[in-house]
């Protein structure tokens, strides 16, 4: 402490760069997101922001946003902050289509994200972003899932299935125990679902999902598709707490 | 002397061009396309100074799909035929302006034609050509266009255009690709 | 400990909060409120105006509602000169969209762009943020009648109904138990200034107190219509008559 969190972003003696730090608990604080890898699909989900009663749905903005047609991002932490970086993306997503007459790959995309991200770091004057990303999609021509995750600092990683924001710790344990090799999409986007359910209250109405395929634009699960999905997964939750229950009377 | 012929349709726009690319006395090639997707609705059929087509067509759709993205809706017709006429307005003005003739073809609910040439003039048209080749078709359209055409009866119309530009020009423009813009988007109709 | 982040430019706090862009949320929490609500037909916008003197003048000195582009109007609650910036930008935006486009900008990409440039004053413009909220009133042809609030952290949300300033809360309260999903222009007005005339601090309700406005779908889209004084006395005998 003592000053060397004030100025922008500078080290501390103990070689801190406190502003960083202090961006990574924005997006702590910010709603939970989730993506999956599957065997030829990857999911993205994240937390709805607080479905008030009196929200437009139809015109409050989405978490899910389609950089370009093959690669989607969702993000935790500051929501404006988000969406001017999202913006940026695309700008290089089509940029890169100009330049080199193909679309860009997920990783290039990524990379300049976490590049854009890792500048506001390390230049005077300015702030870090406070959001980290999920950013999924296919390369062109490929069916390789692809699936990153970037970080405040520009840190930037591939996973094969991971979550940000509120309670991920959480949901991240949740997916190290159930996610396993070539899940098909049925599995992928169930996995997904249950584990935003970990920290989503009141589940179907505060979540959305969206599932990106090969060579296809990504799709955003409707409504009563995710509710089935949701239903089908508490059910069973129910039922095996109800096991567990009669098997523990079993044992009295 | 490329080939740019745009007829609207009732229900949609054929773009008729080309297939030659010619430099000086030669053919460098014989399937080319001259037609690009902008948008799902929007398509753009080009000619001019080769390079400078290429360039501007593709920065048009660059742009036109980042609308897209960042405001999560798509321009419509006539807000893609209005930009590209901005440009080329505005690099009319510059020090090396872009030598491109354009149609936008489109449909956002009706079918759309737009003529716009390297002067920045926009006009919506029923049928529209581009070059030498609108001397010898637009009598054509002229006489056979109407506002009810159905598709067969637009394609048997382009082929009545195509014919007469067989039998006149004096050069082999090595047939024509017509693209076919509906409701479904933009197709090449085989 | 709070006073260490609170000055300078806008920077993170050690919980991950940015103060400036909460002060500044609190210097709108003073503001007189302002509401709307989202018919089925239009949508209706009411400020309260905090009136200093009876010698202001009050034909034309319109103070909250301002007008963006034929299909676009808002209400602002907060530093009325960052406002009146934010206005003449959003107006240059809107009209260069035009220019460009030859067809009106759509509501969501002029709340947008302006909220962008809220959110760059949070991360690296100037020393502090912008410390207006906005209420957004339009009309496009691809999403209809839109009804946004922005605030200084340069986000937004939409909305069926909403409120900002100083007594947002009880207005909030107010709009949950009133409204109503179909409900016409007309009966959202005097939903407007029914709950105006309950949340203001004033005892009595008077046109100088208070600034209105709709936008209603015409022939060719949209029409705005920003009430002179004379225009809302009308609804406020309404609601007098109908809560006595």
């Amino acid at each position: 402490m003592s000053g060397y969190d004030r100025a922008l972003s500078v080290f501390s003696p103990d070689g801190h760069v406190f502003q960083v730090e202090y961006a990574l608990e924005a997006v702590k604080r910010g709603t939970c997101a989730v993506g999956v890898k599957g065997r030829d699909v990857v999911v993205l989900g994240c937390e709805r922001r607080s479905a008030l009663k009196l929200h437009d749905p139809r015109t409050t903005p989405s978490k899910l946003c389609a950089v370009d047609d093959h690669i989607t991002l969702c993000f935790a932490g500051l929501n404006a902050d988000a969406r001017v970086l999202v913006d940026r993306a695309r700008l290089e997503a089509q940029n890169h289509r100009i330049n080199l007459a193909d679309p860009a790959s997920v990783e290039y995309i990524t990379k300049h994200i976490a590049g854009l991200q890792q500048r506001y770091t390390q230049s005077g004057g300015v702030r870090p972003f406070g959001i980290s990303t999920l950013i999924g999609g296919f390369d062109p021509q490929s069916d390789k899932p692809n699936l990153y995750h970037t970080e405040p600092s520009g840190i930037f990683s591939s996973w094969k299935a991971n979550a940000i924001g509120r309670s991920s710790k959480t949901v991240h344990e949740l997916l190290d125990k159930l996610w396993e090799e070539d899940m098909d999409e049925q599995k992928t986007v169930e996995l997904a679902v249950k584990s935003l359910l970990e920290v989503v209250q009141t589940g179907n109405q505060n979540i959305e999902v969206a599932v990106l395929r090969p060579n296809k634009e990504m799709e955003v699960l409707a409504d009563d598709y995710l509710d089935e999905i949701v239903r089908r997964i508490e059910d069973e939750k129910a039922k095996e707490a109800e096991e567990k229950q009669s098997r523990r009377r079993h044992d009295d | 002397m490329d080939i740019l012929l745009g007829i609207r349709t009732q229900n949609e726009v054929l773009l008729i061009t080309s297939r030659s690319l010619a430099r000086g006395i030669s053919v460098l090639k014989s399937d080319d396309v001259k037609v690009l997707e902008c948008n799902k609705h929007t398509a753009l059929a080009f000619s001019g100074e080769p390079g400078d087509t290429t360039n501007f067509v593709e920065f048009i759709r660059a742009n036109v799909r980042l609308y897209g993205f960042q405001n999560k809706q798509e321009l419509t017709t006539h807000a893609v035929a209005s930009y590209a006429r901005k440009e080329l307005a505005t690099s009319l003005r510059s020090r090396k302006p872009y030598q491109v003739n354009i149609l936008v073809a489109g449909h956002n609910g009706t079918p759309e034609l737009h003529w716009i040439d390297y002067l920045g003039t926009n006009v919506t048209l029923p049928y529209a050509a581009h070059g030498y080749a609108s001397y010898y078709v637009l009598s054509t359209l002229d006489r056979w266009w109407t506002e009810t055409l159905t598709l067969e009866e637009g394609l048997e119309l382009a082929r009545k255009c195509i014919d007469e530009l067989e039998k006149r020009m004096p050069i082999d423009f090595k047939g024509c690709n017509i693209h076919v813009v509906d409701q479904n988007g933009v197709r090449l109709h085989e | 400990m709070s006073n260490r982040y609170d000055s300078r430019t806008t920077i993170f706090s050690p919980e991950g909060r940015l103060y400036q862009v909460e002060y500044a949320m609190e210097a709108i929490s003073h503001a007189g409120t302002a509401l709307g609500i989202l018919a089925k037909d239009g949508i209706v916008l009411a400020a309260e105006k905090k009136v200093s003197s009876k010698l202001l003048e009050q034909e034309t000195s319109a103070e909250k509602m301002y007008v963006l582009s034929k299909n676009i109007i808002c209400v602002v609650a907060g530093i009325d000169s960052d406002a009146s910036t934010l206005v003449e930008t959003a107006r240059k935006m809107a009209l260069q969209h035009f220019a460009t486009y030859d067809e009106e900008i759509p509501v969501e990409v002029l709340v947008k762009r302006i909220c962008n440039v809220m959110q760059g004053y949070t991360q690296f413009g100037g020393l502090r943020p912008y410390g207006v909220s906005f209420i957004f009133a339009g009309w496009d042809s691809s999403q209809g009648f839109q009804l946004y609030q922005s605030n200084p952290s340069g986000n937004y949300t939409g909305w069926l109904a909403t409120s900002v300033g100083a007594n947002t809360t009880s207005a909030q309260t107010l709009l949950k138990q009133e409204y109503k999903p179909d409900s016409t222009l007309e009966e959202a007005c005097d939903q407007a200034m029914l709950i105006m005339s309950k949340t203001m601090d004033s005892s009595a309700l008077t046109s100088t107190k208070l600034e209105f406005a709709t936008i209603k779908a015409s022939s060719d889209g949209a029409e705005y219509n920003v009430y002179k004084p004379k225009d809302i006395e009308p609804l406020i005998e309404k609601v007098k008559s109908t809560t006595q």
